[in-house]
């Protein structure tokens, strides 16, 4: 993995916004970003979107041997994988430190904790169980991989259907979906991971983005200390606790912890609510075969150009009903425009309009603080205003 | 080749969606859906790469397949090979020495017509990144079912009764053959029909890529 550095500016930047009640994208320190949860035609695959980071989650089975040690239960199998898709520092097929964390990180929120009834894979004692596996794949990097990913795979096993079996003296027969219904995985508990960065071992920031993760984790110009690390918090709908984790400055200050906790019990029912509600509306989707693709995914309504995407700055009280875009104002750039000179008598004076552009596009709000261009149809143009002397 | 006279335009292509700049992350994304089969592509570059995979006159492409589950296997690496030979074919790497252009395709829907599907969404966000290009392309797949009858665009079904499947690959200059991949048992007279009217077929590709680009230039 090639280093990603983050410059003193941004730092500073950053820790002084945090310091006095701020957020780079306007959101308050308790707010996360909006959550979208798409399923594909499969079972089990679907795509997570928190804010700009996406994953991608396929849980896919297969009939193995169990372990010896535990001969009565199936397997449950993690992957996650980080392709040079979500961000340009990673490498293709080479493990980094963060692969393994997430891994390890997801196996203890939903190996460890127990929330999958792993006994119902069972198909003969000893032979036979169903292996789960799931590949998350983190498509874009947007900060806060740990709960996207997580809300991923807990979607994805919930979401999946595993094919009927029946036996029949020795023999198993794994039927088909078309034969006979598939059965849905058994999940005691839903249990979601929430991160928090923790600014100067006060401030609580959750879904932190990006830039905030690695501001939060980084040390001052003379290496000193910020006091900032992220924490992950585990916790079902049931406001249980599943897993605790904490990267980073350790903390003078329990408080912080608790107050994270009660801050996560909120939004893991939000979010478990979330989930549940677009597996239910799926389901009946498929009920009534509408066909479900992940070409859905993509509209036509809107276009995204990447000067948008990549300006991260959004203000608190910006209202774009405020802002008028003055066309009137060529006329005055008209006017503004210097006299050829005299004596270069065939000199052509090109001026092309920046607010020609302008009149062609027109911002609109989208999300509450957010403006997005979109343009008119037709076909950009640069408009020439020639003045020909005399 | 006469084809086209014969077959004035009967064939429509399965609908096509895309969208531009899907990852915000990369120097260019595309998403492009073919029918139901659907796949992203990431493009990130001119990039600085290790030295022992740099080149004194040309940048490094370096294509990533992934596929939506399982173990990555060998006809995974048979894919990035091919979309890797079509890309250099394309782009315009001599303007870029020394660096890398890193080409990260994810399937997201297989429902037949992958490989192509794969391929013209390479083409689209590589267009989207602002790479130079000696010229765009575009992929179609056909099959041949049992009958001996071509089938553009197969859907799954076809595909696993097909006797054999055969992708082309044209670029946008003088509509030549870039990349053909075939698959299966077929006579030469039988590829011979497959290539013309595949060829004929891609002019509905670039048609589309010409909409696209026209629909983004007001915004990028």
């Amino acid at each position: 993995m090639r280093d990603v550095f983050l410059s003193n500016c941004e730092k500073n930047f950053i820790q002084k916004l945090v310091s006095e009640g701020h957020r780079l994208d306007g959101r308050n320190y308790n707010e996360s970003r909006r959550l979208d949860v798409t399923f594909g035609s499969e079972y089990g695959s679907c795509i997570v979107r928190l804010g700009e980071t996406k994953v991608l989650a396929q849980v896919s089975c297969e009939v193995t041997q169990p372990k010896q040690i535990r001969p009565n239960e199936g397997i449950l199998y993690i992957n996650v994988e980080i392709s040079p898709m979500a961000a340009p520092q990673f490498e293709a097929n080479r493990q980094t430190d963060l692969t393994v964390y997430l891994n390890r990180l997801l196996e203890k929120c939903y190996k460890d904790s127990k929330c999958i009834d792993l006994e119902s894979l069972c198909i003969v004692v000893e032979e036979k169980v169903w292996s789960l596996r799931v590949d998350v794949k983190v498509l874009n990097h947007g900060g806060n991989l740990i709960e996207c990913a997580s809300i991923a795979t807990l979607a994805s096993l919930a979401h999946f259907k595993r094919p009927d079996v029946t036996r029949s003296g020795d023999r198993v027969i794994i039927h088909t979906i078309a034969e006979k219904d598939p059965i849905p995985t058994v999940l005691y508990h839903y249990p979601v991971c929430m991160t928090f960065a923790i600014f100067n071992n006060e401030v609580l920031l959750s879904d932190p983005s990006f830039i905030e993760e690695s501001v939060c984790t980084s040390s001052t110009e003379e290496g000193i200390n910020t006091g900032g690390g992220l924490l992950v918090i585990g916790m079902n709908q049931y406001k249980e606790l599943c897993l605790l984790d904490l990267n980073g400055a350790a903390l003078y200050d329990s408080n912080i912890v608790h107050k994270a906790i009660i801050s996560a019990a909120e939004s893991s029912k939000q979010i478990v609510d979330l989930v549940k509600q677009r597996i239910n509306s799926d389901d009946t989707m498929r009920q009534k075969r509408i066909k479900i693709n992940f070409a859905d995914m993509i509209t036509s309504d809107h276009l995204l150009s990447l000067t948008r995407k990549d300006l991260s700055i959004q203000l608190k009280k910006f209202n774009v009903d405020d802002m008028t875009l003055k066309n009137d104002m060529e006329h005055e750039d008209n006017d503004d425009e210097p006299e050829p000179s005299k004596y270069d008598g065939k000199f052509e004076n090109k001026v092309m309009t920046i607010f020609e552009i302008y009149s062609l596009i027109s911002v609109v709000p989208s999300l509450p603080q957010t403006a997005e261009i979109i343009s008119n149809k037709g076909v950009s143009k640069w408009i020439e205003i020639s003045s020909d002397s005399d | 080749m006469g084809i086209e006279e014969e077959k004035p335009k009967a064939f429509q292509l399965k609908p096509m969606k895309c969208e531009f700049n899907f990852l915000s992350k990369s120097d260019g994304s595309a998403i492009l859906s073919q029918g139901d089969t659907v796949a992203v592509v990431s493009v990130n570059g001119p990039l600085d790469i290790k030295s022992t995979s740099q080149s004194i006159e040309k940048s490094t492409l370096e294509v990533l397949y992934c596929t939506k589950g399982g173990k990555p296997s060998v006809a995974d690496r048979y894919k990035e090979n091919v979309i890797r030979q079509t890309c250099e074919a394309a782009v315009l790497g001599s303007l870029y020495p020394r660096t890398g252009i890193t080409v990260t395709i994810q399937e997201l829907e297989d429902f037949g017509g992958l490989l192509s599907c794969c391929l013209n969404c390479t083409c689209l966000a590589l267009l989207n990144s602002g790479v130079s290009m000696r010229c765009t392309y575009a992929a179609i797949t056909c099959a041949i079912d049992e009958s001996g009858d071509i089938v553009l665009e197969p859907s799954k079904q076809h595909l696993d009764t097909a006797r054999a499947t055969m992708t082309f690959v044209f670029d946008s200059r003088e509509k030549n053959l870039v990349t053909s991949v075939t698959e299966g048992v077929f006579s030469e007279d039988t590829y011979k029909e497959a290539l013309a009217r595949c060829h004929a077929a891609s002019d509905l590709v670039f048609n589309f890529y010409r909409e696209i680009i026209r629909k983004y230039a007001n915004v990028i």
